[in-house]
């Protein structure tokens, strides 16, 4: 899916034997998707979520088997069970109304043309706004850059309803990112907390 | 009725035009319906949400700290950790996708094909039991019959036979009873029918008796009266038997 699963294969097999400089290579192939993808489920907390799953995935690296995009798919499916796992600490998951975490205001938004590039925060109180199942299969697929079976496997959902999450999430977000509606509501889920 | 019908042509059709002109009429509608039809956009907007996501900083401290829990579990580490199925994370072999869709395909299609299979039968046997619809409302009674009269009388295989084949066995009982008229009328007997009869009874000599048993077992199976005429008609076989004898030193 993205062009530098070559590379962190590589740096996979290397931190694997020991090598702490082919660990730093992957860090930092990994954890921006990863972190931003923590932000989108987790909010304030996902530093403190990605610390700890990165102290389990150097820990557990000896036992992973497969390439770059499965490393990827490893490293969510790790950070998203801290994150339940923080959720079931302190109490209710972000974006339910008993979360101390807001989504930041998204106002600036208006400014951006269609062409322009966005900004990592901008992006991420886009996708903030979007319901919480919608958000998650949207940066897994585009922020960790898994391809749908393993964004399936990582939410333990099934593919058909991962696709059809992501495409709605894009197609709000679509919506979102027009500059003449931005007031428009952004349909939830049935069910959906928030 | 007619003006009527056209009138009501008339205002539907406005309706329709009505209905149709607003799509294209009010571009405010229009524009943003066509932005989300179009498949590009939501990739355009894929492409830039993940871009922009990626921009992520990468803190300093936290990347130290992970490198510190690398190195602190380098150090501890012992060779007995053993991949568990959560960290198998190999690409699957598309072998297995192909043996199953396989499968799925064999067992569908052998499915089909013996559904197939089995309605070409069923088509089959309609047919060949279609003509004998007529006679199976007529083989109940005539089984039935034989059910209670089997324990009473021998002759419980008599009536079977009639009943399998009536048409052919009456065509033989009448061409039994033509053949005595018909026998010395000069080419009569040169016809199909009197060969095929000749043919089943095997020779000229044996047509006679085997008359006499078609029509004699005919009429134990039907009523005494006419076995009583039949068997008269019995006596008289030898003695048309006794006919074509005379009737060759006739002829020259």
């Amino acid at each position: 899916m993205s062009a530098d699963n070559p590379a962190l294969s590589t740096a996979v097999v290397r931190a694997q034997d020991g090598d702490e400089a082919a660990f730093v290579v992957l860090y930092r192939l990994v954890q921006p998707g990863l972190l931003s993808y923590l932000r989108g489920i987790a909010g304030e907390d996902a530093e403190d979520i990605a610390a700890a799953a990165w102290r389990e995935i150097a820990c557990e690296l000896p036992r992973f088997r497969g390439d770059g995009h499965g490393f990827r798919g490893w490293t969510a499916s790790i950070a998203r069970r801290h994150a339940l796992g923080h959720f079931r600490l302190h109490g209710a998951a972000p974006g339910s109304p008993g979360s101390p975490w807001t989504p930041p205001a998204v106002d600036n938004i208006a400014h951006t043309l269609p062409g322009a590039t966005l900004s990592a925060e901008t992006a991420q109180a886009l996708v903030a706004r979007l319901p919480r199942a919608q958000a998650e299969a949207v940066l897994l697929r585009h922020a960790v850059r898994l391809d749908e079976r393993a964004a399936a496997q990582v939410m333990g959902r099934p593919r058909p309803v991962v696709r059809m999450l992501a495409r709605r999430g894009l197609r709000s977000l679509a919506r979102l990112l027009r500059p003449d509606d931005l007031t428009q509501h952004v349909p939830r889920t049935l069910g959906e907390p928030r | 009725m007619s003006t009527d019908r056209n009138g009501d042509e008339r205002l539907s059709g406005e309706a329709r035009r009505r209905d149709a002109t607003p799509p294209p009429g009010t571009p405010q509608d229009a524009g943003p319906a066509n932005d989300l039809d179009d498949p590009s956009t939501p990739e355009r907007t894929a492409d830039r949400i993940s871009a922009a996501l990626r921009q992520q900083p990468v803190d300093d401290t936290a990347e130290q700290a992970a490198i510190a829990a690398f190195q602190s579990a380098r150090k501890a580490r012992d060779r007995t950790l053993s991949t568990r199925r959560l960290d198998d994370w190999r690409p699957r072999p598309q072998k297995h996708r192909w043996a199953r869709g396989g499968a799925v395909a064999l067992v569908t299609s052998s499915l089909l094909g013996g559904i197939a299979f089995a309605s070409i039968g069923v088509v089959d046997t309609r047919q060949h039991n279609t003509p004998k619809t007529g006679t199976s409302h007529i083989t109940p009674p005539a089984h039935t019959p034989r059910e209670q009269s089997s324990p009473s009388s021998g002759p419980s295989t008599a009536p079977t036979t009639p009943s399998r084949h009536p048409g052919t066995t009456k065509d033989v009982e009448a061409h039994c009873r033509a053949y005595e008229r018909v026998k010395n009328r000069g080419h009569a007997l040169d016809a199909t029918a009197w060969q095929r009869l000749i043919r089943a009874a095997g020779g000229k000599q044996h047509v006679a008796t085997y008359c006499a048993q078609l029509t004699g077992s005919a009429d134990t199976a039907t009523s005494s009266p006419t076995k009583a005429n039949k068997t008269g008609k019995g006596h008289g076989m030898p003695s048309a038997k006794a006919k074509p004898s005379k009737g060759p030193s006739s002829q020259p």
